[in-house]
Order: structure tokens, then sequence, then C-alpha cells
């Protein structure tokens, strides 16, 4: 009889993981190749085109940084929830409210000059996105109501809300399902590398903060304190409800961010479907990076990566434009799957049965 | 055949290099109730979650019913006549007690017959006596029901052996009794009983035979009716080696703490208008059985648990009102009994562990972000080297460390915040000789100090070598409150169970 | 139209509509009852929709289809089973992932069968004297077969729950699976086992709602969907009739627009969507502030693992 036996390892061998990670995404890439060769294409050339139109290409990469934008933004949102054992499920809807903010500062103030209205239009986003983090922090922290279930659902409330304006009052004067376009003072600069807009710059500067933040600062040494045990806190005269409530806020905001870059960095207009699930994406690049901002900056460029050279291969190749999110589960199956190698060590035992 | 039921053989068992077993022998008769005596952390649980399965012996054997006993995964046991009743119970919260009690019985059939199965169910009741609310969901009845309920779940699956892990903790003296003449009808069918304990009064009730254990060792086994009181406690805690704590005269009058009429809890008060004083340079000892509300007093004095009524004076300043961080700047600290979820939070490192009480001081921060280097370097020096504490590194996870090394980090972090009120809550549970000497001599050197200590324990021996002043705890209630040395253990004994202090004195001046 | 027969019309749609929800929470109830949370339904939905018209497409045989997307949502439950329950990763963040598995291979696999059109449908079978009751018949009793399968499901699935012994296992199972498993019971597979029902009955959903409800293909035509299915789990406390009762509620809300817009009402369609959500977190206030008991089984999202031994 054969058994295999689990062991839990002591020790983070970060080395180790990141191996395992590796193999994971191969073995991720060899599925997807199987699926490129039965759609008639070779799976060599599909990988050589995507490494190539995605690396060595300028506008394929700078396509990668545009969509890793709000990705690291929604990453960095989940993963600091995470970090104090929270689950925002709810990016997507946040990142939607901030859009909209974002856009009503656009849609009811008189155009201001370029900084102040981006200023503005920045700050209302953040407050559009803790806004609507607010309302599970409430339900969490007063009333003790889950909240991977309450933000779960308000994505969609946040969606239709969403299309409610564009389709109603918002909409555009030939009747379109949209804004109107944005003026120039309220689009993000453009850096001058196809479309890669101030958003990411955005990104970084955030992913610094939070890094610095959670790393050095006395809040997310309670963060970090709360997270790993809530009594243990308590015990220490940190106020947790506080600092739930402080990290609700600061993720929403996160998210926030990112419905502003997309509105005012790329699509200049709110319309329906303003986010590829860039919400949900984030959730797995959090989870997948442990919660560390550079682990979700990478995960989000590789994640970004698979996007782009997916859209790639359908305008090169001819493969259809589901690829890209076929290969993005795929990847994530083989890296979930994987994390279990990271914590145990697996013992195969052979016993002579009687 | 026979009537041996069952037989282990030099049974070993270490748990991360502590010998939790040490070559013991144990063996049940059938138609025996038989005492498993000894204190907390003696290897009693151990040694029955070893006949059970639920862990696997280093190395001895175990036979049942004259064969060898293989078990394979958990639930085989039961399958095989050896049920075990946990001290924390494993029922299923949203079934009802008879769905509790049928769940996974072999003799049902797919369609249930509910009917059916509370005849079957009761043929056993009946026979045994037990009258329970078949049809409430298990989380809403008292825990003595659902106590009886998976003793009647064991007994229905027809098991020859039943272990019942320290039953009586938390039930009331009545619904104790009661419980123990069950056990009387079930020994008279023929089944073996493993009564695990460690209260002498219980053991003299009904056991027929009585195993001690110490420390991992088997003491001895004897027959309850050859055996004294006396000799029985002298087996369970060992010769007294007259531990000598050098407890200095102090006197002072100054009040750390005061608490007033402190009562805890809506429905049903948890802690019931209790009021204490503890002067500096003094340890006030709270004695009682777990549960009876001692956590809750804790929590309340920690600011943690809101309180109904009552009043704290916190070195002539009223605290009553203020956050737990407010109280800690004033100056009181918590040793909870929980270390690696309270105390500590596990898997968070060590340096982060040590400076949980320190890293608000100016010192250690700038504008709001942390001086790592210098919390790092306050771990190193006085924490880890200052309280001698074995460890891979600062930058492990603090669960990586020993019981006795965790518990220096934690007493060594709270000592250095210069608190002048210590609340322990069981300090020196399940750790070793050389740490809990470490803690003892650490709370009393605390003392001498003119620091003061509120000390949880339920070990006699700490609270007779530490205290100035015992208290005793009973459903939320002071019973006793008394200088050390004014009551004995048995009168204590008594208090515990709920007789007050002055009904004492009266039958003492009465004889 | 007398509003006698626009209520009619409103309610026999919302019949039909709600069964599209109906069939995936029935099956995700008792995945949840064993202690498995599977946040995929949107992703199995979409493929059993999308197999179910290719097979009934190429095969001229609806009953095929739907028996192929049943399969077909099975085995991508298996999937999520082996990761989450095996493999011991996050059932949260499995479940997100299978959704974007889901959705991506179904819109590859559908892209030939975006605007083909079925040759048949199911014949509309009322039920003789029961389709005869004024009102309650033509609302209940006079729809296709697949309809009068999710009563018989609804049923079926309470008495599994509430009236056999591999239901009161499941029920324990999701509460406390080491006790579970000391009383004899298999928690692994049972956990399995219920995970690919519910992930089987997600793909018939899908397969109802492109063969019989709309019927067509189109990428993602579950439109979230499969969230309003995690929601109304939740808002029928985990008992199949109440799902039922909030399927029909879903579905006459569904229903209700198209009909209130042609007779002209203004309605703010995009808010009355979002009324199932709301709906669903005013619930789980309310039952927080009553400090009533849910049915939420304690041990959902807790990976098991018995302790390891030798």
């Amino acid at each position: 009889m054969i058994k295999l036996k689990l062991i839990q390892k002591e020790r983070v061998n970060t080395q180790m993981d990141v191996g395992i990670s590796i193999i994971a995404i191969c073995i991720a890439f060899i599925i997807c190749g199987i699926i490129v060769a039965i759609q008639g294409v070779n799976p060599l050339d599909a990988l050589w085109v995507s490494v190539d139109t995605t690396l060595f290409n300028a506008y394929g990469l700078s396509e990668v940084l545009v969509k890793a934008t709000p990705l690291i933004f929604c990453g960095l949102a989940v993963g600091i929830a995470l970090t104090s054992k929270v689950w925002n499920i709810g990016a997507e809807g946040q990142l939607y409210m901030g859009a909209m903010f974002a856009t009503a500062v656009v849609m009811h103030l008189p155009t201001m000059p370029t900084f102040i209205q981006l200023t503005v239009m920045i700050i209302a986003g953040g407050i559009g996105g803790a806004f609507w983090a607010l309302i599970p922090a409430v339900l969490k922290i007063r009333f003790k109501v889950d909240e991977i279930i309450t933000t779960l659902l308000l994505n969609y409330v946040a969606i239709y809300l969403v299309d409610h304006l564009i389709f109603g009052i918002w909409k555009n004067e030939d009747n379109y399902p949209f804004t109107p376009e944005f003026p120039v003072q309220a689009r993000l600069p453009l850096l001058g590398f196809e479309r890669v807009h101030f958003g990411i710059i955005l990104a970084v500067i955030a992913t610094i903060v939070i890094f610095l933040l959670i790393k050095y600062s006395s809040w997310g040494y309670k963060v970090r304190l709360t997270g790993a045990s809530t009594q243990s806190a308590k015990y220490s005269g940190i106020n947790v409800k506080k600092i739930m409530f402080s990290i609700f806020i600061v993720s929403g905001i996160l998210a926030g961010l990112a419905g502003v870059s997309e509105v005012a960095g790329v699509q200049y207009k709110l319309q329906h479907q303003l986010s590829m699930g860039f919400g949900f994406t984030g959730i797995i690049v959090a989870w997948l990076a442990r919660a560390n901002p550079i682990g979700i900056v990478i995960y989000s460029l590789f994640m970004s990566a698979v996007i782009t050279s997916s859209e790639m291969l359908e305008m090169l190749m001819g493969l259809p434009a589901s690829m890209g999110t076929i290969a993005q589960g795929i990847i994530l199956f083989a890296i979930l799957g994987s994390e279990i190698f990271k914590s145990y060590n697996i013992k195969v035992i052979i016993k002579e049965k009687k | 055949m026979s009537d041996i039921l069952v037989k282990m053989n030099k049974i070993n068992k270490s748990f991360f290099g502590v010998k939790a077993n040490n070559n013991i022998d144990f063996v049940l008769k059938k138609g025996e109730i038989h005492a498993l005596l000894g204190e907390n952390g003696a290897g009693k649980t151990t040694l029955m979650n070893i006949l059970t399965g639920v862990y696997q012996q280093d190395s001895g054997n175990i036979e049942f019913d004259g064969k060898p006993l293989e078990l394979n995964f958990p639930g085989e046991a039961l399958q095989k006549g050896i049920g075990m009743v946990h001290q924390r119970l494993s029922l299923v919260g949203n079934l009802t007690i008879l769905e509790n009690i049928i769940l996974g019985l072999p003799s049902n059939k797919i369609w249930l017959n509910m009917k059916e199965r509370k005849e079957f169910i009761m043929k056993y009741a009946k026979k045994f006596d037990f009258n329970l609310d078949w049809d409430t969901r298990c989380d809403q009845v008292p825990i003595g029901v659902r106590q009886k309920a998976e003793i009647l779940k064991m007994l229905v699956r027809d098991v020859e052996v039943l272990i019942v892990d320290e039953p009586t903790t938390v039930l009331t003296k009545q619904e104790a009794d009661n419980l123990l003449d069950t056990f009387k009808k079930i020994a008279a069918t023929g089944k073996g009983v493993i009564f695990i304990t460690h209260k002498m009064p219980e053991v003299f009730k009904v056991a027929d035979t009585i195993t001690v254990m110490r420390k991992g060792e088997k003491i001895g086994t004897i027959a309850t009716d050859k055996v004294e009181p006396m000799k029985l406690s002298v087996m369970m805690v060992g010769e007294k080696e007259a531990i000598i704590f050098d407890r200095k005269k102090t006197n002072s009058s100054q009040n750390t703490i005061l608490v007033e009429n402190l009562t805890v809890g809506n429905v049903v008060p948890t802690v019931n208008n209790v009021s204490f004083s503890i002067k500096k340079g003094e340890i006030l000892g709270i004695a009682g059985v777990t549960g009876n509300g001692q956590h809750d007093l804790m929590e309340s004095i920690m600011g943690i648990k809101p309180y109904k009524s009552g009043k704290i004076t916190f070195n002539e300043k009223d605290i009553t009102d203020c956050s737990v961080k407010e109280r800690i700047d004033a100056g009181i600290s918590y040793i909870p009994s929980d270390r690696v979820n309270v105390g500590v939070a596990g898997n968070r490192p060590i340096w982060e562990n040590s400076v949980s009480k320190v890293y608000r001081k100016n010192a250690y921060q700038k504008r709001r972000f942390l001086k790592i280097g210098k919390l790092k370097n306050y771990t190193d020096v006085n924490i880890l080297e200052k309280y001698d504490v074995l460890h891979p590194g600062l930058n492990f996870p603090a669960i990586l460390l020993s019981g006795g090394n965790l518990q220096k980090i934690i007493i060594g972090r709270e000592i250095e915040a210069g608190s002048d009120l210590f609340i322990c809550s069981y300090p020196t549970r399940g750790l070793d000789v050389g740490a809990t000497d470490f803690v003892r001599k650490a709370l009393l050197e605390l003392r001498n100090k003119g620091k003061s200590v509120l000390l949880i324990s339920s070990d006699f021996d700490e609270l007779f070598g530490l205290a100035d002043n015992l208290a005793v705890m009973y459903e939320g209630k002071f019973t006793g409150q008394f200088k050390n040395g004014d009551y004995d253990i048995s009168e204590i004994g008594l208090m515990m169970s709920g007789t007050y202090q002055k009904d004492l004195d009266k039958e003492k001046e009465s004889c | 139209m007398s509003w006698y027969s626009v209520l009619q019309a409103i309610l026999v749609t919302g019949v039909a509509s709600g069964t599209v929800v109906l069939f995936a929470i029935v099956g995700e109830i008792v995945t949840e009852k064993s202690g498995i949370c599977n946040l995929g339904i949107e992703g199995m939905m979409l493929m059993g929709a999308c197999t179910g018209f290719g097979v009934a497409f190429h095969y001229n045989s609806i009953f095929l289809g739907v028996a192929v997307a049943g399969v077909v949502g099975l085995v991508l439950a298996l999937i999520f089973a082996f990761l989450t329950i095996t493999l011991r990763a996050n059932q949260y963040v499995t479940g997100i992932a299978l959704t974007i598995f889901g959705t991506g291979l179904s819109g590859m696999l559908g892209e030939e069968l975006i605007g083909k059109s079925l040759t048949h449908s199911l014949p509309a079978l009322p039920i003789p004297l029961l389709s005869k009751i004024p009102l309650l018949g033509p609302i209940f009793f006079s729809h296709n077969i697949l309809v009068y399968l999710s009563y018989v499901l609804v049923i079926c699935v309470w008495l599994f729950l509430n009236r056999t012994k591999y239901g009161l296992a499941v029920k324990a199972t999701g509460e406390e699976p080491l006790a579970s498993e000391i009383m004899g019971i298999h928690v692994i597979k049972i956990r399995y086992l219920c995970t690919i029902f519910g992930g089987f009955f997600a793909g018939v959903a899908g397969a109802y709602l492109s063969l019989c409800y709309t019927p067509f293909w189109v990428e993602k035509m579950t439109s979230g969907k499969g969230w309003i299915v995690i929601a109304l789990v939740i808002f029928a406390n985990w008992n199949p009739y109440y799902a039922f009762g909030g399927a029909f509620l879903f579905g006459i809300l569904e229903a209700m627009q198209p009909r209130l817009q042609a007779m002209g009402f203004n309605v703010p369609t995009f808010l009355l969507n979002t009324i199932p959500y709301l709906a669903t977190i005013a619930f789980l206030l309310y039952v927080n502030l009553r400090g009533r008991i849910a049915q939420t089984p304690k041990a959902i999202g807790v990976p098991y693992f018995r302790e390891n031994r030798d």
C-alpha cells in the first residue's frame, strides 16, 4: 500500500517557492500549448510570437504596462486587506465606483486647469472606492457580517449603478451608452511611450508607499499583528476595530485609483465593461504574491503579459480572443495547485499490506 | 476468556523531545471503572489518545480483547469498540441531539425513519437512564446535556471501552454526581470505563481501580479500597520537595489596584459583584475550577471585555472607562495562558512579538515610522539575552519556540514595559521544570521589588508558594478571600465547589 | 391586454427565468452544506450553456445537450474539488480562477455557435388537471419538462438533506468535519461528491439558459447570474424550498422589466438589477441583528485535513 504523507514545513524557503511557481507556470504553458496546437497553430511559434511581441516589441511592451497599471492597484488593494486577514473580493466594484466618482467631477464640475482637474479627479476616485469599501467595513465591524460575501455582491451593485448612469443622465449626445469624451485637462498625461500613461507612475508610487507603510510604519506593524492574531493585537493595546476600518478604507482608495487610472488614462470616457475583471485578477495576483507589494507588481506584469500576448496572438495568428482568459485560468489552476508543495513536504510511504 | 479488555505495554510517546508518556503499562478489566488520575500535563490524555488512535505511540504495543490493536484512520477505534469523549466535545452544533447520536450509525437505513431511530436510541437511553431533549439543536442545550449526549453516542455504538476525559470540570456538583452514577450503571453491564480526572473525591466515589500518573510517568495502579486519600495525593503531586520561595516581608499600605463591585455579563453574570485590592509588593492568587469567570475577570480588568457595573481604581486613578491602550500605558501587563495565539502572534517574527509593548515609545519611532534596527537591537539585548531565551534567530516566527522560551519572551516583554500590575493566567501550564522555575522566580522577584501580581492558577503548589493573599472563585463570585495559610487545601476545595467562607467559619465554630 | 393577463405573463416568465438560477442554487446548496464554497458557478454555467448548445445544435437533441452540459459542469467541479480538497488550495481564489477559466473556454468553444439557432425546442407540456387551476396552472404547470425537473430536484434535495442518512452526513461534514470523521463518515469523499453534484447542476442551469430560456448562445451570456446564485443560496438560508422562492422572485424581477418598459413605464432597469444583491446583504444584516440562527455551515471555506499520522 502506498501512502502519501504531508509534513508541514517549518520554514519558508523563498528560493524553493519561486522554483515551484516556475515549474507550475511551465506546466500551465504546456497545457496551453496543447490547446493552441488543437487550434492548428504550432505552439512553439505561438510561444515565440508571444515573447517577441510582449518583450521585444515597443507596442507590446507598452500594452503590458498599460494593463498592469489597474492590476497593480487592485492587487495592492486586495493584498493590503489580506495582510490583516480581510478578504476584499470587492475591488472590481470599488474600481467602478472610483471611475464613477472621477467621471462625476468631469461631468458636473467646470473644467479646471490640468493639474487641479486631475488632482480633484484622483481624490474623488479615491473617495469613491473608499465609500464602496466603507459599506462592508461597517457591516463587518459593527454588525459582524462576513465581508467575503458583502464585498462580492457589492461588485455588481456598483457595475449596475455605472450602467444606470451611462444609459441615463450621462449618455452622450448621440445616445450611445457612454459619457462624452473627457476634455484634455481631464486626461492623465501620456508618457511618450505608446499608450502608457501617468497611471503607471501613480501605481509605482502607491506600491512604494504601501511597501514602506506595511514594513516600516507603526500602522503597518499594527496591521500585521492584527492579521496574525486579533487576540494578541487586542492585548497589546491595539484598537483592532480601528485598524480593520482603516484597512478597508485604504483598500477601497487603492481600488478606486485603479478606476481613475482606467477612465482618465486609457478610455477617456466612462463606459459599460470599463474593467476586464481587473478586480478579480487582482485578488489572484495578491493571493499568489502572498500580499507582498513587490510580488504583486511582478505577478501583475506577468498576468498583463499573458493577456497582451494573447491579444497579439489573436491579431497575428488568428487564435481565438478568449485564449488569454483560458491561459490565465490554466496558469492560476497550476499555481494554486502547486501551493501545497510550498507549505508541505510530501513523503511517500510504502507499506506492506497485511 | 480472560476478563482483560485493554492491555497497553511499555507505551512511549514524545512531542518535540519532551516525553509525554514514558514506558507506561496500563490494564483495563471488564466491568471496571478505572480512574486515570494526575495533574494537568501528567500525560493522561496523551495515553488515551494513543489508545484511540489519535496519536501513534513511538514504541510499545496495545492489545484489545486479546488481539493486537492496530488503527489506521480516525474513527477506526470507535468501530472496534473503543470510544472516547474528549474534553472538547465533538457534537455537530446544527443537528439535533437525536441526529447527532445516530450520525454515522451502521444500522441507519438510507431513508431515516426518525421514529424508529428514536425508539432504537431509547432502548439504550432507558438501560442507562438517560433523559435528553432529543429534538433540540445541540448548540442550544447546556454543556452537561451535551456531555451526556456524547456518552450516549458512544453507548449506542456498543463500545466495550468508554473513555471520558475530565467530564466534571464543566459540570455543577449535581450534574457531576449524576454522571458518576451513570458510569456505575455502564460498568455494571460489563463494559470498561476509563475516567480521566484530577479530582480525588470523584475517584473515591466511583473508581474500582486507580492509576496515578505524574509528569509522563506511571506512579502506580491500586485498588480504590486499599488506598488512603493522603497516600494518593502524595502519589499524584509527588513527595513535597519543600519549595522554598524567598518571600520577603513587604508591608505597603498603598493599593496598586482596587476593584469594587465588578459585574460582567448581561443576562447571566460571568463575574458577579467582585471586589478586591492588591497592594504594592503583593501577590493575589485566584483559585477555582477553570471556567468560573476567571477569564472574564482578567479581560475586564484589561479593558477588553466591557463590564456592566463596578469601579476599577489603578494607582489612585479611576480607570473604569479607560481603553486597553490607556490601561497598558497606566501600567497593567497581561500574561495569558494561551501563549501562541494571545501572548504572541505565532506566525510573526520573534522580534515583532518582543516589541509589541515598546514600539509605541518615541525612542523607537520617527514620524510614525518604526526604527526597525533599534527595535531588533532591543529584542536582542533587552529580551533574548537578558532573559536567556534559546532561539533560532529573531526573524523566525515565534511559533517555532518551545513553550518555556516563548513564556520567557512574554514575561520579559511585560517586565521591560515597567508595569506595576501583572495579570498572569496559568503562567506555568504546560512548561517543563526549568521554565516553571524561571516563571515563578520572576513573579516573586517582581513582588519583592514592590510590584503587584494577580495570579490565576489551578496549581496549588504555585498558589501556596507564591501568593500573599488568596481568593476563591466559583460561578463568578468570590466564595472566599483570605490570607494565604488561613485555610487548608480541603477547605479551599469546598469553597471551589460553592461553599462560602463564612459558612465554613460557622461550621468550624459549631464543631 | 388586461392587467390580469400581464400579471400572469410576468409570473409565467418569472418561473421560466427563475429556473435558470434554481438549478444552480440547489446544486450549490448541497456543495456548501458539505463545507465547500465554490465561487466558480458563473464559469460552470457558461461552459454548460456553451457545450449544451453546441451538442444540441450538432446532434439535434436537447436532452443530449443538457446531459453533456451537466457532465461538463461536473468535470469542472472535479478540477475545483481536486485543487481545493486534495491540494488544499484556497476555495475563494480557486473559485474565481474557475470562473475566469470557464468564461475563457466557453468563449473559445462557442465562437462558431454565435448566431446559430436550434431547429427545435422543448415543447411545453401542460400537466393534466393541474394546469387547469386558474392562475397557478399556467404559472407553474404549463412549462417544459426541464422546469418540472427543477421542481423535482428541489424536493429531492430537501428530502435528501433532511430525511436520509447521507444528508445527515453531509450536514455534519460541513459543520464539524473532524467529529464527523470520528463517527465513521468519509469527509473527503462526501465533499468531492457534493462539489461535483453542484457542478453538474450548474452545467444543467447553463444548458437550460442557452437551450430553453433564450434560446441561443452568445459569449458571457450568463451576465452575472452565477453570482446571483451565490447570493440566493444565502438568501435561501441553504434551504431548497426557500431557494425555489428566491429563484421565483428573481425570475419575476427579470420578467417584469421588459413588460413594464413595453407598457411605456420608465423603469430604471439597472437599479432593479441590483435588488437581488442588496436584498441578500439586507438579509445578512437582518440575520445578524436579530441573532437568528442562520444555517451557514460552520466549516465552510476551511480546508479539512486529518492529523497527519504515520
